[in-house]
């Protein structure tokens, strides 16, 4: 398992787990990931990849937070302000 | 891990497990590069597939095309814990295991139903180039069912809205329990059959659920079959009785149906699928909740968005006609900001 340490990797993370990857170059970090076309089995991927690096099951409320960058980048205790 | 780095048989252990789509219901129009995406599996997977005997047709020009709904219910049993179809029950039922006060507690929500276009999803640049030809209708949300408060959008006056919509609605849950023998005895029917794998849980074909009994009869149900077979034992036995069909609010939107029954003047809902996967649990990584699975005979969760259908009909339809399974993966809900 390797921590993630930046918003960047955050990036590298979620782009893993699109099926469009170009969606994410057009994705600001506060940017909503429904909103911005990302689908169920995206996110599903994204939040299957955030588990494997944090280790751990997500719960139900960190679940629903997954919805930006930034957010993703807060659960995996990498934000920078 | 992913399908890709299993073993090459593994989606392969899913075929005797759940029933393929009879002939004359099914739709073979999936090809082996959208089959592979869906199942996140190389495309020798999916033709070896093919090779065992998962129906198909071939065409000359695209080779072997699948039903959409045998790909799901592949993904569904494959049994690796990892497809698609098995992490988004997981999360979606994650809520079960939250604390019991939680599942009623009134809960702000942004839904945004854009249905995809495209069984493999889209990039933003194809949902903003529009229609790609369909004409796109979605049910909207009751808002006069108890617990449903819009906050943002609309109007919803008519039952289908062209195209998608964006909504922040309100849902209260409410627990309550059920004391009519006649309510106890179809829902152990239901229930039970599922829970004993007389009926296997599984994806089922949209012209196969507008045919419930057949499909009971033929030992398969899912969410709106069961909820139309319990409605119609209920309305047998003299109760008032609805089958109700919305969206399962949390990671994503999901197409999600149960029942409504009225009590004591009290509209209660009737969830038999919750019911079953959180009794018997679920290898694909679902706990195991008696506290949950008695709360679905009954009460009103806060995740549950009932749309306004008269008995369960599709919530999304091209050109008219129920659109197939892969449209829902445009469907978002995520808790509303606080600003």
């Amino acid at each position: 398992m390797t921590a993630v340490r930046s918003l960047t990797d955050v990036r590298a993370l979620i782009r893993g787990s699109l099926d469009h990857p170009i969606l994410l170059d057009r994705l600001g970090d506060d940017d909503d990931f429904a909103g911005a076309g990302i689908g169920s089995g995206e996110l599903i991927r994204i939040a299957l990849s955030l588990e494997d690096e944090l280790g751990r099951p997500l719960e139900d409320e960190e679940l629903l937070g997954l919805t930006t960058v930034r957010a993703v980048a807060r659960l995996a205790g990498t934000e920078a302000s | 891990m992913t399908v890709e780095t299993a073993a090459a048989d593994t989606l392969l252990g899913a075929l005797d497990r759940f029933r393929t789509a009879p002939a004359d219901v099914a739709r073979y129009d999936t090809d082996t590069p959208t089959a592979a995406r869906a199942l996140r599996a190389a495309p020798e997977q999916v033709a070896r597939l093919a090779s065992a005997g998962l129906p198909h047709v071939v065409d000359s020009a695209r080779g072997p095309l699948f039903d959409y709904d045998d790909l799901m219910n592949v993904g569904m049993f494959c049994g690796t814990g990892q497809t698609v179809p098995e992490l988004g029950l997981r999360f979606l039922m994650r809520f079960a295991a939250a604390p019991r006060a939680s599942w009623f507690a009134p809960r702000d929500w942004e839904i945004g139903v854009h249905p995809s276009r495209t069984a493999g999803g889209e990039a933003a640049e194809d949902r903003a180039a529009g229609d790609g030809g369909r004409k796109v209708t979605v049910r909207v949300p009751d808002l006069s069912a108890p617990g449903v408060e819009l906050l943002e959008g609309g109007p919803f006056d008519r039952p289908l809205h062209d195209s998608g919509y964006t909504a922040a609605i309100r849902l209260t849950g409410a627990a309550h329990t059920v004391r009519d023998p006649r309510i106890h005895e179809a829902w152990s029917e239901v229930v039970d059959a599922l829970a004993a794998r007389r009926v296997v849980y599984q994806t089922v074909p949209e012209p196969l659920r507008a045919d419930h009994h057949r499909a009971w009869e033929l030992g398969i149900a899912d969410c709106v079959v069961a909820s139309r077979l319990l409605a119609d034992r209920l309305r047998a036995a003299g109760l008032e009785a609805t089958a109700r069909r919305g969206y399962l609010l949390g990671l994503f939107g999901s197409d999600h149906a149960w029942c409504d029954v009225v009590e004591d003047g009290v509209h209660k809902s009737l969830d038999p699928v919750f019911a079953f996967v959180a009794t018997v649990g679920d290898e694909r990584g679902v706990a195991e909740s008696p506290e949950f699975a008695a709360a679905c005979l009954g009460s009103r969760f806060n995740r549950l968005l009932p749309c306004r259908t008269d008995s369960a009909e599709p919530l999304v339809y091209f050109d008219g006609e129920p659109a197939p399974y892969w449209a829902m993966v445009g469907v978002g809900a995520r808790p509303r900001r606080s600003s």
